[in-house]
C-alpha cells in the first residue's frame, strides 16, 4: 500500500514515517502542501495523511486540488485544531477521516487501514475469499483456519492482490503501488513473489486463487464471501 | 443629555420665535398706537376750525355759537365729542350740547394762534383734548382784543376699542404664524431625524443578526458615521477571527509536540517511566484541549450573525458519515429551514458537533436530529440515539465533567461538558433524557 504522507515537523514526520514503513506501507514523504500535490497527482496513492497546518499550501487546499485533479484516493487529516468548524471545513473538502494530535499510532494505523479497506469496498477487517482469510489488523494470512507464514513483501502483496479481489491488477500497478519511488523496480521481482505466493497459499493447486493474464497482469479469483 | 432632540430644537426655536414674535407685536402695536393717535389728532384738529369757523363774535365782546354745529356729534349729549370756548380767564362762555354737565380746564399756558394737544387719563376713561388760542380783533371801536380758548375734546373709547380691535387681530394672527412654524419645523425636524432612526434600527438589526452590515444609504452628514459603524462591526468580527486563529495556532504548536512526545513514548512501551510521562503528556492534552476549547467559544458576539442551523447540520453529518462510515448508521433528520442561531458558525458547529458525535459513538443503529424554529429567534434541538443511553444519576456528571480539567477523566466525555458551557454562553439551556429509541436525548433551546 502507497501512503502519502504530508507533515512539515522533521521529528513527527520521520516517527510516522517509520510507523507506517514497518506496518508495510511504502511511504512518500512531503513536507509541505506543494511537495504533497505533487505526490498525490503523480504516484498512485493508497491512502493520505495530511496535516492541516502546513507551509506553502495549507492542508484543506491541498485536498481541495487533489479531489478537484480527480484524485480520489482516502485521506486522513491529522489536525491540532480539534474544534469541529475545523472538522467540517477538512471533511467537506474531500477528507475521510480525521484524527487530532496527539494521537496513538495504533489509532491512526486502525483508521488507515479502514480507510484502505473500505475504498477497496471492504468493511470488515479480516478480508475473506473462500478459505483464505486475511487479518488485515494482525497482518495475518489463514488458508481453512491455519495460519500462514508470509514475508513481509508477501503479505504486501497478497494484501493488494485480494483487496482487488475480481480485478485485473498488471504488474506495474503492483510495483506502483508496493515500492516507493527510489526503489529499482523490476517486474520479474513481482513474478518471483507471486510464484512464492502461490506454493505457500495453495501447495496442492486445488485452489488457484491468483490467476495470471497473459500480458495483463494478475487476478484474485475466489470471490469474496463477505465484505 | 438625555431626551429628544426634536423637543431640544423645538424649545429653543420656540424661546426665539416667542422673543421675535413678542417684539414684533410690541413694535407694530406702537406704531398702531401712534398713528391711531396722530390721526385723532388731526381730526379733533380740523373740528376746532370748524367750530372757530363758525363761531360769531358780535361787538359786545362775547361769542355766539350757531345751533347748527359743523359735526353731529356735537350736539347729542353722551356722544364722546364735545367742545368748549372759554374766555381768557378761563370763564366758560359756550359748550356744546354734547357736554351737558361737563367742563374741562384748557391745557395750560397757551399761546394765542398756539393748538395743544394732550391726552388725560382718568381713573374711568381719559380723553384726548385738543385747544386752539385765538385772539380775536372784532375790528371795532374801543373793543380790545380778547383771547378766547377753543377746547375740543373726545373720549378715548373709541380709539380704545380701535387699539384692542387691532390688538386682537394681531395676536390671532401672530398665533396662527407661531403654530403654523412650530408645526412646520417639527415635520421638517422628523423628516431630517428620519435617517438617524432608520440607522439606529439598521444597527439593531445587526446587533441581532438580522442584517449583517448597516447599508451606505444616508444623507451625506451620516454616511460617515454609518461607515465607522460598519468599520467598527468588521473590526470586532475581525478581531474574534484573528483571536480564533491565534487560538489554533497556539493549539497548532503545543499539540505537535505532544504528537512527537507521544509517539516517541509508544517506541519504548514497558518502562515505569514512560507509562508515567505518557500519563502525563494525555492529562496535558486535556488541559490543553478544554481549555482553547473553552477559551475559543466565542459566546454572544455583539456584532455576530444569525446562522441558518438546517444547512450546518447537514454539513455536520455528511461529515460524521464519513468519519463512522464503517458503522452504517443512519440519520433521521428534521430540519426546520427557518431556523437560526444567534451567534457564530463556529460555536453552534462545536455544540452540535459534539452532541452528534456523542450519540454516533453510542448510536447502534440510529441516529435522530429534529431543529425546530420556536418563536421569532428561538430554536430548539433535539439529538437522540438508539444507543444504551446513561442512567439519569449520570446526567450532571455528564455535563459537569471536565470543567475543571483536573476533574477530566482521560480523554472520555467532555464534549457534553464542552456544549453546556457554549450553550449557557449563549443563554441557552441543555437537558438530558432518555429517548424513544432508547438511547440519550439531548434537548438545547435558546
Amino acid at each position: 500500500m502507497r501512503v502519502l504522507l504530508v507533515e512539515d515537523e522533521a521529528t513527527l514526520r520521520e516517527q510516522l514515517r517509520d510507523a507506517l514503513k514497518d506496518s508495510g506501507y511504502t511511504v512518500d514523504v512531503a513536507v509541505d502542501g506543494e511537495e504533497g500535490l505533487y505526490f498525490g497527482t503523480e504516484y498512485p496513492m493508497d491512502v493520505g495523511v495530511v496535516d492541516l497546518g502546513l507551509p506553502k499550501l495549507n492542508g484543506i487546499e491541498l485536498i481541495r486540488q487533489l479531489r478537484g485533479a480527480g484524485r480520489s484516493f482516502p485521506i486522513l487529516i491529522l489536525t491540532a485544531r480539534d474544534r469541529w468548524q475545523d472538522k467540517v471545513e477538512g471533511l467537506g473538502a474531500g477528507a475521510d477521516d480525521y484524527l487530532v494530535k496527539p494521537f496513538h499510532v495504533e489509532e491512526l494505523m486502525a483508521r488507515l487501514n479502514a480507510l484502505v479497506r473500505r475504498s477497496a469496498g471492504w468493511s470488515q477487517p479480516v478480508l475473506r475469499c473462500g478459505p483464505i482469510e486475511v487479518d488485515t489488523a494482525a497482518q495475518q494470512v489463514r488458508v481453512n483456519s491455519s495460519e500462514i507464514e508470509l514475508t513481509s513483501f508477501e503479505y504486501r502483496v497478497l494484501q493488494y492482490l485480494i483487496l482487488h479481489a475480481g480485478e485485473v491488477v498488471s504488474k506495474t500497478e503492483l510495483t506502483e503501488h508496493l515500492y516507493d519511488q527510489d526503489h529499482d523496480r523490476d517486474s520479474n521481482v513481482i513474478e518471483v513473489f507471486v510464484a512464492r505466493l502461490r506454493k505457500k497459499l495453495d501447495p496442492e493447486g486445488t485452489l488457484v486463487p491468483i490467476e495470471t493474464m497473459r500480458g495483463r497482469g494478475y487476478r484474485f479469483t475466489i470471490e469474496r464471501s463477505d465484505t | 443629555m438625555k431626551g429628544s432632540l426634536i423637543t431640544r430644537v423645538l424649545g429653543a426655536a420656540g424661546v426665539v420665535l416667542v422673543f421675535f414674535l413678542g417684539v414684533t407685536i410690541i413694535a407694530l402695536d406702537i406704531a398702531f398706537r401712534s398713528a391711531a393717535e396722530r390721526a385723532t389728532r388731526d381730526r379733533l384738529q380740523i373740528q376746532v376750525l370748524a367750530l372757530l369757523a363758525v363761531a360769531d363774535f358780535p361787538d359786545d365782546n362775547g361769542i355766539q355759537m350757531p345751533m347748527q354745529l359743523p359735526e353731529a356729534r356735537f350736539s347729542h349729549p353722551g356722544s364722546g365729542l364735545y367742545a368748549q370756548v372759554l374766555d381768557a380767564s378761563g370763564q366758560l362762555l359756550w359748550r356744546s350740547p354734547s357736554a351737558v354737565a361737563l367742563e374741562f380746564s384748557p391745557p395750560s399756558r397757551m399761546q394765542p394762534g398756539e393748538t395743544v394737544f394732550q391726552r388725560d387719563v382718568y381713573a374711568d376713561g381719559g380723553v384726548f383734548r385738543i385747544g386752539l388760542t385765538v385772539l380775536w380783533d372784532t375790528g371795532a371801536e374801543g373793543v380790545e382784543p380778547a383771547l378766547y380758548h377753543f377746547l375740543v375734546v373726545e373720549s378715548l373709547d373709541s380709539y380704545l376699542a380701535q387699539v384692542g380691535r387691532f390688538r386682537a387681530n394681531l395676536f390671532w394672527w401672530f398665533g396662527l404664524v407661531f403654530a403654523a412654524l412650530i408645526i412646520a419645523q417639527l415635520v421638517i425636524l422628523r423628516r431630517m431625524l428620519r435617517p438617524l432612526r432608520d440607522l439606529a434600527g439598521e444597527v439593531a438589526a445587526v446587533e441581532s443578526g438580522r442584517q449583517d452590515l448597516v447599508r451606505d444609504a444616508y444623507p451625506r452628514e451620516l454616511s460617515r458615521l454609518a461607515g465607522n459603524l460598519n468599520a467598527l462591526i468588521r473590526n470586532e468580527r475581525g478581531h474574534l477571527e484573528r483571536y480564533r486563529n491565534t487560538l489554533g495556532d497556539l493549539a497548532h504548536s503545543l499539540k505537535t509536540p505532544l504528537a512527537v512526545i507521544q509517539i516517541a513514548l509508544e517506541e519504548k512501551q514497558g518502562s515505569d517511566q514512560s507509562h508515567l510521562i505518557g500519563k502525563q503528556v494525555e492529562r496535558m492534552n486535556e488541559i490543553v484541549r478544554y481549555q482553547l476549547q473553552r477559551a475559543s467559544a466565542v459566546g454572544n458576539e455583539t456584532f455576530g450573525r444569525a446562522v441558518v442551523i438546517a444547512p450546518q447540520v447537514a454539513d455536520l453529518i455528511h461529515s460524521l458519515e464519513k468519519v463512522y462510515a464503517s458503522r452504517h448508521l443512519s440519520f433521521d433528520m428534521e430540519l426546520d429551514a427557518g431556523a437560526v442561531f444567534l451567534g457564530s458558525r463556529g460555536d453552534l458547529l462545536e455544540m452540535m458537533g459534539n452532541i452528534l458525535d456523542n450519540a454516533c459513538k453510542w448510536a447502534k443503529s440510529t441516529v435522530r436530529v429534529c431543529v425546530i424554529a420556536r418563536g421569532e429567534r428561538g430554536v430548539e434541538l433535539v439529538i437522540e440515539d438508539d444507543g444504551p443511553g446513561i442512567a439519569s444519576q449520570q446526567y450532571e456528571l455528564v455535563l459537569n465533567r471536565g470543567t475543571r480539567a483536573d476533574e477530566s477523566v482521560g480523554g472520555q466525555g467532555i464534549g457534553l461538558a464542552v456544549v453546556r458551557d457554549l450553550v449557557q454562553q449563549h443563554g441557552g439551556t441543555i437537558t438530558l433524557s432518555r429517548s424513544e429509541l432508547q438511547g440519550l436525548k439531548v434537548v438545547v433551546v435558546f
